[in-house]
């Protein structure tokens, strides 16, 4: 009898389904995050349909509107991510690609099997940190800006090690 | 108040063989709730012990938590293999500070015989980022000439009772009575120090030597008519072709996310890259349910065992009748009477609990070698942790606020019986 | 000052219509013995809860030693009874699983005025065990390997210890036989007078009441009784 082997059968399996790479799932983004030194680097990930409710080129004036509003929220980085206040962090970076809005619409939509069409956000944001030390966590107004997110898978890199947390509604602060 | 609880004592003296049962059985109960905390606590942080280090694991493409599963705890098995151009060409990116192939599959004894190159004993990092060290001998030599030579971890040594110079053989596959590589031994040459890892249970040798004991097989078992003796085995390109997993280590940590990409993207062949210590809390993740489970089972059973107390108090009031109204005609005010009760449950409970601390390190004592040589959870005795000891002081807490009840009760009927109880 | 004094009192068991004391007055003086005598069922254990301070009437007074009892409050009462009142029960009164000794110390460590009415409350119990015949070796023993006449001598010990001002006892013979409960009474009577204490001796067996300075029965002093019989 090996505990591992074990755990490894009896876990591992549906797991391996359910954390596959690239997998796209309405309502659930994903957040990789590294704190190097003073720097404090996110990639985000949202399916389109969590910020705006559709997955496909805008149909009128209502729908663009909605894909600018994102584009604006997603950028201002100071007010969607707050590192702990005592670490004193600044934005140093914000990048942001909203799904047809502007000429690069290629990126960011792929097809799956050809079946049906999804289309990813991506985003990232470099932070630098005065006081490194005293970072603790980095809250996120995510789900404040988009109701129709329910779930962010995370994966961390950082001084204490590595680890995963699903942050929800509410629990919204990434913590190590 | 002194006196009466001198004489509570004395009263629960007297019914020393009932309240001991009880007592019995909240030693248990506690003994079995702290069991339940002490092995997940201790098992996360011995698991977390051993991924310190490394950046990325990276194995064929599937499950991210049966790779990392496999690789680093040599649990389970591996869907397919890797090939061996990809670890090239990933040790040779840019981003990347070194690379360790391993190659899993064979055994000892049933311990796990990893196949891989001197840099794991330079690079592998387990617990605060420390480095592996030998207590005895020297890495593998991993040349053409020591090809048969083996570094062995301190459990495999003291368990077996080799020591450098012993030649071992290797069996194919994980069972202990699997197909033994006989005609191929290999020397050890060097014995690790304890690590509290897998390290300890693991056999080392070179990737060369895994290609060479298996030049003569064929799909787990020797080809019929050919037997391709030690000493000649030197005359074959021992490179591999394959690989189980790589162990990645970054320059910067920056990049973990961008290579974790590249490498999930992979055009050569499908791959799958995992962050070791975001698998691993994915992992617990998944346990969180079986191990929320058996907490509450075991805290259920903390619950019958003060139920039990409650009802052993309740039970014993009816006989004590007597005896309680003959203190209130001496002049013990129901307050005291009630007193006397709950003193009586807080004791019982924190000797219970007690107890039950000693029956965990008893069973710790006891049960300490076989989990970390069978599960590899290392399981040494410690002091409580702030988590246990508010578990000891709930326990306790609750097991005061249990024996109210019977207090309450005893108060009332020590108001209602007056000085002569009506029986 | 009287030991006892009961003015117009009225008892009713809760939810019961019919009082079952009513006690116009009794009054029992320093250092006096008196025999009550009641059929059981006559409110006997009803009247010393009363006289103990366990129970308040719904009407009328119970001066101890000069103090109204229901001008105490409930804590006051159960010291007051620790301080001034020595009981002695029917069999099985003593804590089975405390020595003689222990058990006749009880009161000292219940009361601080008992303790220090006694001096030495150890050598004042082995005095009063020596007077009363208890063999020194059964001073240890548990109460429970005593027999019926130990326990007995064992109980009128704890309530004569520190001298209380008022001794009662409540049938406290009725496990005993004839001679035996003739020899219990005389020594709990001289104690009684040695001790100064007033002493109020209930029972059912008015053969009993020889002795006493004064005999009370119950049935003609309580007025319920006596309404209920009409």
């Amino acid at each position: 009898m090996n505990f591992h082997r074990l755990l490894a059968l009896g876990l591992a399996f549906p797991l391996s389904v359910a954390f596959a790479a690239g997998k796209h799932v309405h309502g659930e983004g994903r957040l990789d995050a590294v704190i190097d030194k003073e720097t404090i680097t996110l990639n985000l990930e949202l399916p389109l349909d969590a910020a705006v409710g559709f997955e496909r080129p805008p149909r009128n004036d209502k729908e663009k509107a909605a894909l600018a509003a994102t584009d604006k929220t997603l950028k201002e980085a100071a007010a969607l991510f707050v590192p702990t206040p005592a670490a004193r962090c600044t934005v140093q970076s914000v990048q942001a690609q909203v799904p047809f809005t502007g000429g690069d619409d290629k990126h960011g939509e792929h097809g799956h099997e050809g079946e049906t069409h999804h289309a990813d956000i991506e985003a990232s944001y470099v932070f630098r940190c005065a006081e490194p030390a005293a970072l603790k966590g980095i809250e996120t107004a995510l789900f404040k800006h988009f109701k129709r997110l329910y779930r962010l898978e995370t994966q961390r890199s950082g001084p204490s090690g590595q680890g995963a947390q699903r942050l929800t509604p509410k629990v919204p602060v990434l913590t190590w | 108040m002194k006196a009466v609880l001198l004489i509570a004592l004395k009263s629960a003296w007297a019914r020393r063989l009932t309240l001991g049962i009880t007592l019995a059985a909240i030693a248990l109960a506690s003994a079995l709730l702290l069991a339940v905390e002490r092995v997940r606590a201790d098992a996360r942080q011995g698991f977390a012990q051993s991924v310190s280090g490394v950046d990325l694991v990276v194995g064929a493409r599937g499950g991210g938590v049966q790779l990392m599963l496999y690789a680093v705890f040599h649990a389970g098995s591996a869907s397919h293999n890797m090939r061996y151009d990809s670890y090239r060409a990933l040790a040779a990116h840019p981003a990347v500070a070194w690379a360790v192939p391993l190659s899993l599959g064979d055994s000892h004894r049933g311990f796990p015989v990893l196949g891989t190159t001197a840099a794991y004993f330079e690079h592998f990092r387990y617990g605060d980022r420390r480095a592996l060290v030998f207590a005895a001998g020297r890495p593998f030599a991993g040349t053409v000439e020591g090809v048969f030579e083996a570094v062995i971890g301190s459990q495999v040594a003291a368990a077996l009772g080799y020591r450098i110079g012993d030649r071992i053989t290797l069996s194919h596959g994980m069972e202990e009575l699997g197909p033994e590589h006989a005609d191929k031994p290999f020397a050890i040459v060097g014995i690790l120090a304890p690590t509290g890892t897998p390290v300890d249970r693991t056999v080392h040798v070179s990737l060369e030597a895994i290609t060479a004991i298996h030049l003569d097989w064929a799909g787990g078992a020797p080809l019929p008519g050919l037997a391709i003796p030690a000493e000649q085995v030197r005359k074959f390109d021992l490179q591999p072709q394959e690989i189980t997993a790589l162990l990645i280590g970054l320059k910067r940590r920056t990049d973990v996310f961008r290579l974790q990409r590249h490498i999930n993207g992979w055009r050569e062949e499908p791959l799958t890259a995992v962050l070791p210590g975001v698998a691993l809390d994915e992992l617990w993740q998944a346990v969180a349910t079986v191990e929320r489970t058996l907490f509450a089972i075991s805290a259920a059973v903390v619950a019958v065992g003060l139920a039990g107390l409650v009802a052993t108090l309740l039970a014993g009031l009816d006989q004590r009748r007597r005896e309680l109204a003959i203190l209130r005609a001496l002049g013990a005010g129901p307050g005291a009477i009630f007193l006397m009760l709950a003193a009586e449950g807080l004791l019982v409970t924190t000797l219970g609990t007690l107890l039950g601390c000693a029956l965990l390190a008893a069973g710790l004592a006891a049960l300490a070698p076989l989990a970390q040589t069978q599960f590899g959870i290392p399981l040494a005795w410690r002091m409580f942790s702030a988590n246990e000891i508010a578990l000891l002081l709930s326990i306790i807490a609750t097991g005061l606020a249990a024996s109210l009840l019977p207090g309450w009760r005893a108060w009332r009927m020590s108001l209602a019986d007056g000085l002569i109880p009506r029986n | 000052m009287p030991a006892l004094s009961i003015t117009d009192l009225l008892y009713r068991w809760p939810r019961q219509p019919a009082p079952c004391l009513d006690i116009p007055h009794l009054e029992i003086a320093a250092g006096e013995r008196i025999f009550l005598h009641g059929p059981s069922g006559s409110g006997k254990s009803t009247l010393l809860n009363l006289v103990g301070g366990v129970a308040v009437p719904e009407r009328g007074r119970v001066e101890l030693l000069g103090s109204d009892l229901a001008g105490l409050s409930g804590r006051a009462r159960d010291r007051f009874r620790a301080d001034h009142i020595g009981f002695i029960f029917q069999q099985f009164n003593l804590l089975p699983w405390l020595s003689a000794l222990d058990n006749a110390l009880l009161p000292c460590t219940f009361s601080a005025r008992r303790q220090e009415r006694a001096g030495d409350p150890r050598r004042a119990a082995e005095r009063l065990f020596a007077h009363l015949d208890l063999a020194p070796e059964l001073w240890r023993k548990p109460a429970a390997e005593l027999s019926v006449g130990q326990q007995q001598r064992v109980a009128a010990v704890r309530a004569l210890i520190g001298k209380p001002e008022i001794l009662i006892a409540d049938e406290p013979t009725s496990a005993l036989d004839a001679p035996r409960q003739q020899a219990f009474i005389d020594l709990l009577l001289a104690e009684a007078v040695a001790a100064d204490a007033a002493l109020l001796f209930v029972s059912h067996d008015a053969r009993l009441a020889a002795h006493f300075d004064r005999t009370v029965a119950l049935a003609a002093l309580n007025r319920a009784a006596q309404a209920e019989a009409a």
